[in-house]
């Protein structure tokens, strides 16, 4: 259903090919978890307009200042800018942490109050979230957060240069500015302490995390100088007593980190910062399967640290009560089903008198049983805790879908539906030369001064920087079609198209799913009409400047803001439809 | 029976003759990016000391491949492989497709994180292109820097240093250190090196490279700030294997095979120096850089695509290669 | 490698900037001072997706022909460029576009077509040309930019060279496409360095760049051409074209008639009211002209009909080159019916040939067939031409006073050329028939007056002679290998015999504008002092060899080619050696 507002140029939608339009055409959105709308604010800076771009960020993902750093960035490698031929994705993290860098602001909105209130336990990404969206809604939130800052594995399980604390500070005020409020150093250990809970708020949800390191038993796993992955990355971050101290002062020269995943690449370079000469890092599967973003690994292997990849711990030798090494069996992987098996052997030796294990983690069993939280419970799970070890931005989407359940629970609505908001304009603003602008990079800490443990790597763009990025983004939310009633068939649009984007077609066909197949054709009497496959399209222009009669259709597709509760506020009517 | 061939190196190449020889009617396609006819990698550094002409360098004459009814398609870089449907991708978009595959494509100097933002400024030191431009700008340099390791670094020094050029040496090590089976022959090297007045800087390694006027302003990890009119400069040189990326091939550093050069993935083969294999001598994953070996595995993998079955047999000691041997008679002339 | 010569193909569709290419790097040579000749062939088609090249050619010599072989092949559009790989030298380079949209095929890509022994260039044209102006236009300019690091020549020529061709584009259109060469040179220079050179020499003085139809025209206004009339024609249209932009300045006429029958009867009509005509076609066109040309004949009124030629009988190839209308030039009408025929074989040859054909049929009375030929006619090349401007000449015979008294408009003189004022003038009170005529004009049938005319109108031909200057001869004046050529084909010939020479045998050309009629002693005592004669020439008859052979008794070894593209040197000299070997037998 497609309704004209007031604005003779704006549209609202719950057409299903609408929004599928966007889930195929805008494919940064659809990768982001929490779907933040990214040309929205790319454009946003791309006019200058930072606080715009910081408010689409604390919209949608309510973290900007954090995600901006440390984000695993699944937009990055479906951008359309990134395909072949076309050059490089678009820097989307780094640019969102512009936003938030150059347009924090004070975030008042009007909030009207409902008297139910809410526990969190846990004060991550996915309590933050879930949090921040329930007190849009007027609810009353508390967090409880069993350590003496709120953040969760923001503030003690990711390291400061790769994340400053005040950055984790600066977005979680913006939350607690909405009136949540964050009781620190509370600790909920167990079921009865929930049930507790569950009867002095209206809902309660428990977004914990996953906080126990996985273990593995070899021989020698107790030897002084074995290190958990997260229990070294709390301590170096927090300086702990017992741990913490003895590892800053301790001698560690050779370190051998195993794992793949950003805990094990964050233990290495802490390592490096701790002073270690020698800093390895093996992995049981090969480099592509690492769970880290590329920039995560370069910047690894630039600090000179060393990478074994399909090889799989079998003990731990020591001396004298220290660890003297660990040894390694390789493995081969299976060719049909990606399996690894250990080569007999094979086994060698590394040298080593600290070991790090950083090889996942998992929530703590004993805080609740299994089949917690029926329907009818005002009890919800979310984040890692529900769905294992992840990242913040799918730990933030699980928060969000809680906040979801638990409105729908507390305010007994029946669901809400997506609504698409559909503008027309005559440009975009783009230039066709902005197409061949270089990704720039990001100025970084020199080599030379990545010892300093606290320092941040990432410099961040400076303005400039990040205006000359933002004209990269292709601003897929633009749907360009060609009006067939004036066509003229002159085939100008085709002489002028950069890929091959537009065609003559027989028919477009489109599926159950809302998928549009542009049926090709090279022959004038088969042809029904021109038509742009707005999959390929890149948004350059070319054809709208080459139209004779201007018959090429601009309009930019939203899906109104994501924070939920303003949908039914956008199109109450659709609402109504929908659910019929 | 298409078979194509990534690379035109001496595994590729002779990948071709034996699936010729065995399969005389299928079809064989080679691709080379690089713009020359196969040549000697080793006697590179003879071309730029004047020692030989470029023709001296060809090891086999433009008729060959005619002769043996192989196409030849030089100068043209594959970027992409799709095994679903069977075809490779060029640089220029072109779509061809092949029943049997082998990726034949060496290895590179590779610059690393480091270094990869200021590889404008680097001069590579590997392929007949690098060394034809080098010949050019020979004379009007003078102060060069050095940082890199492998044979082709002790080619390279040995071709600046014969040239009378004034060399710096940067080596992350403790001491300079090159892929000799003869330890003592890295020491003699090494002494010899300083005698004939290259200096040597251990321990350290370049960080940044800036251009001023003509010359470049090179400053270390350690702080410490050089000029030269030319900086070659490599972090390690390693299996090129861009190509097979989104493929599902499984590769450590280089692509890894079965005995029978097979990737992972069926009908894509494997040989030379871009192949990693495990060795069970070494206890280790092991690439075997040089010259026999990629001879021997286009052999065995050429055999191995035309349905016979030959099974490559890891050597117990890594080869002396070729390019050693010569450059030993080098830096004794 | 060195270079002291070059040949280079842009090869495309219509849109691709083809021929805008060649004139940028055609125009740069001839400003460092190069010698320079640039041949373009296109489809006949107005519009649509025909092919078109253009081969430009240059050195520090002269350069004649168009040679055999291209260095270098930049296939705009891949598809149509396989076909010309072939043409490609060993070691030669193919510049292809990697920057198309789209999945190419291999069948359908050149890439694919390239052999090992050529070079590969692959330079992502479509993709640079959106960045220098946001469409695919200027794809062209990057191509030029890439050749012009390739063969490292000077950049600054391009640049003035664009600005040339576009400026009344406007300044953004000259911006982008300076960029898109721009973009082409740095291109190559990061992913080609390994680049020729190409010699030049330094100081040498800028030159000219002038087609045959160029010259034609300008060689016809230099010299008091005062009326055209014609009809639109492939490949002689730029002619009127011209005559259109550049007469009316003059004071002259050009018009443009509903067809070749009217043309050339205006033409007849201008020259009997005085003026000096001309007109232009080509061979369909002259198929038509034919009986008015006829009536000039008989009725003795000057007139010039330039036929452009082009391939086939009929409409036949209307984009491709023959030399297949000499015949229907000499002989094509009723009657004893002579006229002049002349045939240029440069663009030297088009400017003072042209004048010499104005003044020859004004002063003998009588038409002139100017036979240039499409590949003449469109080449433009760097020409030294000698400019001769008198736009007052005449060269009619005036009647004397006593004359005038009793004026007799096909008075018998002893050379053939009656006295001639143009009706008006006072006592010019004469008719003007098809028919046969008395001294008076007045129709006569009678044996003894079309006796006495006939020989009258034939007697011109032989005073001609007597005035026309000896036929050149070129080569070595020792050599036993004559070769008689005519038209666009000698520049072919000259670099032929310079192969057969540079492998040791030498020979020599007989080269006369003059088709009829000749300067015949001097082609007797040419054709006495050769042991071997060769007429080469582009069409299936031998058509110029028939002429020599009954006209000097000659059995020459004929070469015919029945051709769309201009004729190679190559094939020349294997004829020359041929010719040698069986000698030294």
């Amino acid at each position: 259903m497609k309704k004209k507002s007031n604005n003779n140029s704006t549209y609202v939608s719950t057409d299903l090919i609408d929004r599928k339009w966007i889930d195929v055409n805008i494919p940064c959105r659809t990768a982001c978890p929490i779907m933040t709308d990214i040309p929205g604010y790319i454009q946003a800076i791309m006019e200058g307009d930072y606080e715009t771009a910081f408010r689409i960020n604390r919209m949608d993902n309510v973290l900007p200042g954090v995600l901006g750093r440390i984000c695993n960035r699944p937009c990055e490698p479906v951008c359309r800018h990134g395909r072949d031929g076309l050059g490089d994705p678009v820097s989307i993290c780094f640019l969102k942490r512009s936003a938030a860098d150059f347009g924090m602001r004070n975030f008042k909105p009007d909030i009207k109050p409902i008297d139910k209130k809410v526990c969190i336990i846990g004060g991550g990404p996915a309590g933050l979230t879930a949090a921040n969206d329930l007190a849009l809604k007027g609810y009353r939130v508390t967090i409880l957060e069993q350590f003496d800052r709120p953040g969760g594995m923001l503030s003690c399980g990711i390291p400061q240069f790769r994340l400053p604390y005040d950055v984790v500070a600066g977005d979680v005020k913006s939350i607690t500015d909405l009136g949540v409020e964050i009781k620190t150093g509370y600790r909920v250990n167990n079921e009865a302490e929930i049930e507790k809970l569950k009867k002095e708020y209206d809902a309660v949800l428990l977004a914990g995390g996953c906080q126990v390191a996985k273990v593995v038993d070899i021989p020698g796993i107790e030897s002084p100088g074995v290190y958990w992955g997260l229990d070294f990355m709390i301590a170096a971050n927090r300086g702990s007593p017992g741990i913490g101290n003895s590892l800053v002062d301790s001698s560690m020269k050779k370190v051998v980190v195993t794992g793949g995943g950003f805990t094990a690449v964050d233990c290495a370079r802490m390592a490096y910062r701790l002073g270690a000469k020698e800093v390895a890092l093996a992995y049981r599967r090969t480099k592509d399967d690492m769970y880290v973003t590329a920039n995560e690994l370069e910047a690894m292997e630039a600090e000179g640290i060393q990478l074994a990849f399909l090889v799989s711990p079998v003990g731990i030798e020591s001396k004298e009560g220290r660890v003297t090494g660990i040894s390694f069996e390789h493995n081969r992987i299976d060719k049909s089903d990606r399996t690894i098996t250990p080569i007999a052997g094979s086994e060698f030796l590394m040298e080593a008198d600290s070991v790090i294990f950083a090889i996942g983690q998992e929530a703590e069993e004993e805080i609740i049983k299994e089949g917690s939280g029926k329907p009818a419970d005002n009890f919800f799970v979310a984040g890692d805790f529900r769905s294992g070890a992840s990242t913040v931005i799918e730990a933030a989407a699980d928060g969000r879908k809680a906040g979801k359940e638990i409105h729908r629970f507390l305010s007994h609505s029946e669901g809400y539906r997506d609504v698409v908001t559909i503008f027309e304009v005559k440009e975009t603003g783009r230039e066709r030369a902005y197409d061949f602008i270089d990704r720039q990079p990001m100025d970084e800490t020199p080599l030379h001064e990545r010892r300093i443990k606290d320092k941040e790597v990432g410099l961040g763009f400076s303005k400039e920087k990040s205006l000359i990025e933002a004209r990269r983004c292709y601003l897929c939310h633009y749907n360009f079609q060609i009006d067939i009633d004036r066509c003229i068939y002159c085939l100008a649009c085709i002489d002028v198209m950069p890929l091959d984007c537009i065609m003559m077609s027989k028919d477009i066909r489109v599926d159950k799913d809302g998928n549009l197949h542009h049926i090709k054709t090279e022959r004038w009497d088969e042809m029904q009409a021109i038509t742009i496959d707005n999959d390929k399209c890149i948004r350059c222009g070319n054809c709208v400047r080459a139209c004779p009669v201007d018959c090429i259709s601009i309009s930019k597709y939203t899906l109104a803001p994501h924070a939920w509760g303003s949908v039914e506020a956008a199109a109450p009517e659709a609402k109504k439809e929908s659910f019929k | 029976m298409k078979y194509v061939i990534i690379g035109s190196g001496a595994a590729g190449v002779n990948a071709a003759e034996i699936i010729k020889k065995n399969d005389s009617k299928g079809e064989v396609v080679i691709f080379g990016d690089e713009r020359f006819f196969p040549y000697n990698r080793y006697q590179l550094t003879d071309f730029l000391c004047d020692s030989i002409q470029q023709e001296e360098l060809f090891y086999i004459s433009p008729e060959f491949f005619k002769n043996i009814g192989v196409e030849f398609r030089k100068g043209q870089y594959v970027k992409a492989i799709n095994p679903e449907k069977k075809s490779i991708r060029l640089f220029h978009n072109e779509v061809v497709y092949y029943d049997r595959l082998l990726i034949a494509t060496g290895g590179r100097p590779w610059l690393g994180p480091v270094l990869l933002p200021y590889k404008k400024h680097i001069r590579r030191y590997y392929s007949l292109k690098d060394i034809c431009v080098l010949k050019k700008k020979l004379p009007h340099i003078r102060k060069c820097i050095v940082f890199g390791e492998g044979l082709s670094s002790l080619d390279l020094l040995c071709g600046l240093n014969k040239s009378g050029k004034e060399v710096t040496y940067i080596v992350k090590g403790v001491k300079p250190e090159w892929p000799l089976v003869d330890p003592e022959l890295c020491e003699e090297l090494c002494q010899l090196q300083k005698k004939e007045g290259i200096k040597i800087i251990t321990e350290d390694r370049i960080t940044t490279i800036e251009k001023e006027g003509k010359h470049f302003r090179v400053l270390t990890l350690k702080q410490r700030e050089l000029t030269a009119d030319i900086v070659f400069a490599w972090d390690n040189y390693k299996p090129k294997i861009s190509c097979i990326k989104g493929t599902g091939i499984e590769k450590k550093t280089g692509i890894l095979v079965n005995e029978h050069l097979e990737t992972s993935v069926e009908g894509i083969y494997a040989a030379g120096d871009c192949v990693e294999i495990y060795h069970p001598g070494l206890k280790n994953y092991w690439i075997n850089y040089g010259w026999p070996n990629a001879i021997e595995q286009g052999e065995i993998a050429g055999l191995n695509m035309t349905g016979q079955e030959k099974t490559y047999q890891v050597h117990e000691t890594i080869e002396f290669n070729l390019m050693g041997k010569s450059l030993k008679a080098r830096w004794w002339k | 490698m060195k270079y002291g010569e070059l040949s280079i193909r842009f090869c495309g569709i219509a849109g691709d900037g083809i021929v805008s290419s060649g004139k940028i790097l055609a125009a740069a040579c001839a400003g460092i001072g190069l010698q320079v000749m640039v041949n373009d062939i296109y489809s006949a088609e107005i519009r649509g997706s025909g092919k078109s090249t253009t081969t430009v050619r240059f050195a520090a010599d002269k350069v004649h022909s168009m040679g055999d072989g291209i260095d270098l092949l930049v296939g705009m559009a891949a598809k149509e460029s396989i076909a010309e790989v072939k043409d490609v030298k060993h070691d030669g380079t193919v510049i292809y576009d990697s920057g198309t949209p789209g999945d190419i095929e291999e069948e359908s890509s050149l890439a694919a077509h390239i052999p090992p022994e050529i070079h590969g260039c692959c330079i992502p044209l479509e993709r640079l040309a959106n960045e220098a102006s946001g469409t695919n236009r200027g794809r062209n300019l990057v191509a030029v930019g890439a050749l012009c690091f390739i063969y490292s020549l000077p950049p600054d020529m391009f640049i003035n060279q664009i600005k040339a061709v576009f400026s009344r584009k406007g300044e953004k259109i000259v911006e982008t496409n300076i960029k898109a060469f721009r973009l082409g040179y740095l291109y190559c220079e990061e992913h080609y360095p390994l680049n020729h050179e190409f010699e030049i020499k330094e100081g040498a003085e800028p030159r000219r760049l002038i087609s045959g139809n160029e010259a034609l025209h300008k060689g016809a206004l230099d010299c008091g051409l005062h009326f055209f009339a014609g009809y639109p024609i492939t490949p002689a249209t730029k002619i009127m074209e011209l005559a259109a932009k550049e007469l009316p300045k003059l004071d002259g006429w050009c018009i443009q008639v509903e067809d070749e029958i009217a043309a050339i009867s205006a033409v007849v009509g201008a020259s009997f009211a005085g003026k000096r005509a001309m007109t232009a076609t080509s061979g369909p066109g002259l198929c038509l002209m034919s009986e008015m040309i006829n009536l000039a004949v008989m009725a003795e009124i000057p007139a010039v009909i330039v036929n452009v030629q082009r391939g086939g009988p009929s409409t036949g190839l209307p984009t491709k080159v023959e030399q297949g209308d000499l015949n229907i030039a000499l002989y094509g009408a009723s009657g004893d019916s002579p006229r002049v025929v002349m045939a240029p074989t440069d663009s030297e040859d088009c400017y003072s040939g042209i004048q010499l054909a104005l003044d020859l049929a004004e002063k003998y009375q009588t038409p002139v067939i100017f036979l240039s030929d499409l590949f003449l006619g469109q080449r433009y090349e760097t020409a030294d031409i000698k400019e001769e401007i008198d736009r007052r000449r005449c060269t009619r015979k005036k009647p004397t006073p006593e004359q005038l008294e009793d004026y007799l408009r096909y008075r018998v003189t002893d050379d053939g050329v009656s006295p001639l004022i143009v009706p008006g003038e006072r006592g010019a009170i004469y008719t003007i028939t098809g028919l046969e005529h008395t001294v008076k004009g007045t129709p006569n049938y009678e044996a003894e007056v079309h006796t006495i005319m006939t020989a009258k109108r034939h007697r011109k031909f032989e005073s001609m002679k007597s005035e026309l200057p000896r036929a050149d001869i070129l080569g070595d004046k020792d050599a036993q290998i004559g070769i008689a050529g005519w038209g666009s084909t000698i520049g072919a010939i000259l670099e032929g015999m310079g192969i057969a020479r540079k492998q040791g045998v030498k020979s020599k050309l007989i080269k006369s504008i003059m088709i009829h009629p000749q300067h015949e002693s001097s082609f007797r005592e040419f054709f006495a002092s050769c042991k071997r004669i060769i007429v080469p020439e582009m069409n299936y008859q031998g058509q110029y060899a028939a002429l020599l052979k009954t006209r000097y008794c000659i059995e020459p070894i004929e070469i015919h080619i029945p051709a769309v593209d201009p004729v190679s040197p190559g094939k020349i000299s294997e004829k020359i050696m041929e010719a040698h070997h069986e000698l030294s037998k």
